[in-house]
């Protein structure tokens, strides 16, 4: 079940990498919907394997292999720690509109935390730092109703959520 | 509600700090070779023009003299003039005559001030040498201090009409009256190489500040050396300690003089000097060290 | 799922930190500054293209600000980015470990002595 989720991930990390949004630099997240139907459908460690595959497939498939992967790898593993985080302490308050808006602002801030100290060690990009956390906050809030509609709908179906919880 | 509260809020101190800032009137203007600005606070920004035509009329005045004395020694300058003359001995005595109210004489013959600039031979400037030692055939030039005395009479005059905080920047000799509503008036000193940076700064209060710096005035000789606008009246050459000297004193005429008079003597000798007149300076050295005399760190803590 | 309001809450404060730094730009003197790695070089803002990376990338200076004019890096995000003009505007090239900032400080003085 767990590589289900992988592959829809990576599949969805690659599809994402042809859609130019009309900001520079930015991009929706789609991948962190399925990270985030593990946490929600499976569990905490199901979406740590996801996340790791996805961080090292995705660069591997869009290419600049080691520039991407160093940044990718501790951003979606940060972002799905802090998802996961969130979701075992606030999960009976909250609905993944939210823990998806704190997964990309957790990426988005890992990315620029590697960026500054690997590739260009000046506090300086912090600069661009507010603008990506505003659109992240989107992204997040947009991924997160992305998950939430896929989960009410499978969760109309009481034998789809037993089959998951094998 | 509350949120909108502090909103208000901030937008209010937000402009009240900015008012504070903003609570003085400066005018800039040309005179005495350089722009010259005076500050006074918004409140009393009508004094402005009287101090503006007080440094002009002076101006005039130090030119008017200085100009009639030259076409004849025999001129009697007027009593303000004649006791600014007499006050250039005093840099005389502390740099052993390398300082020299005459030194016109010689800077006139490589162009100085306005050009054009050449190199004289050396018996020119040998003549123009023994001219100033017998005090014969010289040329008077008070342009070493007479900014700062300008400066001085300036603040005297801003003093009088009961305004307690101003400054008056004469291309860099300054005077600053008083403080500012929350602290010392704080001036920079430009770095000789970037003059967008700075080396220093000073907080004064009640005290100027001047710099002399070989990067003001200068010009290429053919040979390719840097002639710049200081002559030692001893030897007819620039002087070769500083890029720039700066200094602190009680009043802008003094910060002015010694400024010029410390470029013309050594390290060791400015020690000496700075000591005993009790003033601070700031030495940017040809090999591009700072050194820090007589107190000037006092100056810079905030 | 009635848990909204804890949602809002959580999405609103994290845009209005983001707002909060992106409003909070400095002001004052402006310099322009060139990142490369960990060296930053102040560019003086004057016409002229700086060609880094063996020509693999240009970046357009004028009296008003900076550009990525051209840039070989696969996403051409720096480019994408446009002008840095104003206080605090930045354009980076990860790929190329290249920054362009227009960074501003406050006159902290009241007057230059020179």
């Amino acid at each position: 079940m767990t590589g289900l989720f992988a592959a829809l991930t990576v599949a969805l990390g690659v599809l994402e990498s042809f859609i130019a949004l009309p900001v520079p630099g930015v991009r929706i997240g789609l991948s962190n919907v399925g990270i985030m139907l593990c946490l929600y459908l499976i569990d905490f460690p199901a979406a740590m394997y996801v996340a790791v595959t996805k961080a090292i497939l995705v660069p591997l498939l869009t290419g600049n292999l080691i520039v991407k992967m160093s940044i990718a790898l501790p951003s979606t593993l940060a972002a799905t720690v802090v998802m996961g985080l969130s979701f075992f302490l606030m999960r009976r308050f909250t609905t993944p509109l939210s823990i998806g808006a704190l997964g990309a602002v957790a990426h988005i801030c890992t990315q620029f935390f590697v960026v500054k100290n690997l590739y260009i060690k000046a506090d300086a990009i912090y600069n661009l730092l507010p603008y990506f956390c505003f659109f992240s906050v989107l992204t997040g809030v947009l991924t997160g109703y992305i998950t939430r509609v896929i989960i009410n709908n499978i969760r109309e179906d009481e034998r789809c959520i037993s089959c998951f919880r094998k | 509600m509350p949120k909108l509260f502090a909103r208000i809020l901030c937008c209010f101190l937000i402009v009240t700090l900015y008012g504070c800032k903003e609570s003085y009137k400066t005018e800039q203007f040309y005179a005495m070779g350089t722009f010259v600005s005076v500050t006074v606070p918004e409140k009393n920004s009508d004094i402005i023009v009287n101090t503006r035509s007080r440094i002009t009329s002076l101006e005039a005045a130090v030119k008017e003299d200085t100009e009639k004395f030259n076409k004849n020694p025999r001129y009697k300058p007027r009593l303000a003039i004649s006791e600014l003359i007499s006050r250039g001995k005093a840099y005389e005595l502390i740099t052993d005559g390398r300082f020299s109210i005459y030194s016109a004489t010689v800077s006139k013959l490589y162009g100085f001030p306005e050009g054009a600039y050449r190199v004289p031979d050396q018996s020119e400037i040998d003549t123009a040498l023994d001219n100033i030692s017998r005090g014969t055939n010289v040329s008077l030039d008070l342009g070493a201090y007479a900014k700062g005395w300008i400066v001085d009479e300036a603040i005297a005059e801003i003093k009088a009409s009961g305004v307690k905080t101003a400054m008056v920047n004469a291309g860099g000799d300054l005077y600053a009256l008083g403080k500012r509503p929350d602290r010392d008036w704080r001036i920079a000193i430009q770095d000789p190489k970037n003059n967008r940076d700075y080396i220093s700064i000073v907080n004064l209060e009640n005290m100027a500040v001047a710099t002399s710096g070989d990067y003001e005035r200068f010009f290429k000789a053919q040979d390719g050396r840097t002639i710049f606008h200081i002559f030692d009246a001893t030897t007819g050459q620039n002087p070769e300690y500083y890029h720039s000297v700066s200094v602190i004193a009680s009043t802008a005429e003094e910060a002015d003089g010694l400024s010029t008079a410390f470029f013309l003597i050594n390290p060791a000798e400015v020690r000496a000097k700075c000591k005993k007149l009790k003033t601070p300076v700031l030495l940017y050295t040809v090999n591009g060290s700072i050194m820090k005399l007589c107190g000037w760190e006092k100056f810079e803590k905030k | 799922m009635r848990k909204s309001k804890f949602d809002i809450l959580i999405i609103a404060a994290l845009t209005a930190a983001s707002v909060f730094f992106m409003l909070n730009v400095s002001s004052g003197e402006k310099r322009l500054y060139l990142i490369d790695k960990d060296t930053k070089t102040e560019v003086k803002l004057e016409d002229r293209d700086i060609i880094l990376d063996n020509g693999h990338v240009v970046i357009q200076v004028t009296t008003e600000g900076a550009r990525f004019l051209e840039s070989d890096c696969p996403n051409r995000i720096c480019i994408k980015q446009g002008w840095v003009k104003n206080c605090g505007d930045t354009a980076v090239c990860v790929p190329k470990h290249l920054a362009i900032v227009m960074e501003c400080k406050e006159q902290d003085y009241d007057a230059i002595s020179q």
